[in-house]
């Protein structure tokens, strides 16, 4: 209930409850007005309860962000498209660490969930500034993916700490 | 013309929707099977919302089918992790037991 508490301040529970509100309307088209109330006042608490710090966008990196992802996540669907695909199927599993930077927890959460997205990469957890990754294959270059993803996260959600 | 045109991006999405499910069969190990349903997966259905937004006949539906995305892609690193993690909890256990 700690975490709970340090995140409540009425800007992120309205926060939640917009976005939350706005999914509802958008994909229920309105229908079933009841139910969709309790499904936000739920989400709403269940998200306050997990965030342990309140994520923040800078909108102006929001747009060269989303460019890139969706670049590297066009690469990566294809990379491995074309492994699965090819006869000889050119895959070399391997496991691999990743020295993170030190940066805000919810940095490295979105680090490691949309690291699974990028070419050839895939997290299974981090611990003390480490990421462990499984790479599909071992002698591609995988270290730049990850960092530029980790720079640009850095850039979009918040600051190095000192 | 635009109906070519999204003909073309849905047939690249079913073909990336049908090569993930190829590498999911054809990989040996249950992560580098994860890599190829998350990834081609996520770009596949991509294409295929994209193939739909050009032929989309009001903004609500555009919408409708990028949050589809965006939630889909949300869910899909998210779970991919957590069925990464888990997998690799009962490797160490059946290495322990052995």
């Amino acid at each position: 209930m700690t975490k709970m508490r340090s995140a409540f301040s009425i800007k992120i529970v309205l926060g939640w409850f917009i976005i939350y509100s706005f999914l509802w309307i958008l994909l229920a088209e309105g229908a079933g007005l009841a139910f969709g109330v309790i499904v936000v006042i739920t989400s709403s608490i269940i998200s306050l309860y997990l965030t342990p710090s309140p994520p923040s966008f800078r909108l102006r990196y929001l747009p060269h962000f989303v460019i890139f992802f969706v670049m590297e996540m066009a690469i990566g669907g294809w990379d491995v498209a074309r492994r699965a695909i090819s006869p000889s199927l050119p895959i070399k599993p391997n496991w691999v660490v990743y020295s993170l930077q030190d940066s805000p927890e919810h940095i490295k959460l979105m680090l490691s969930a949309l690291v699974g997205l990028m070419p050839g990469t895939l997290s299974t957890q981090y611990k003390n500034q480490q990421l462990y990754l499984h790479v599909l294959d071992s002698t591609q270059d995988w270290q730049t993916g990850v960092t530029k993803l980790e720079q640009q996260l850095i850039r979009l959600m918040g600051v190095t700490k000192k | 013309m635009i109906e070519w045109l999204s003909f073309v991006v849905i047939s690249a999405g079913v073909f990336f929707f049908i090569a993930g499910t190829v590498g999911l069969i054809r990989f040996p190990d249950a992560y580098s099977r994860l890599h190829a349903i998350t990834k081609a997966d996520t770009l596949g259905l991509g294409l295929v919302i994209f193939g739909l937004i050009m032929q989309a006949d009001s903004l609500r539906n555009v919408i409708v089918m990028l949050s589809i995305w965006l939630l889909m892609m949300a869910s899909a690193a998210t779970a991919c992790q957590l069925l990464a993690r888990y997998q690799q909890q009962s490797d160490k256990e059946m290495q322990r037991d052995d």
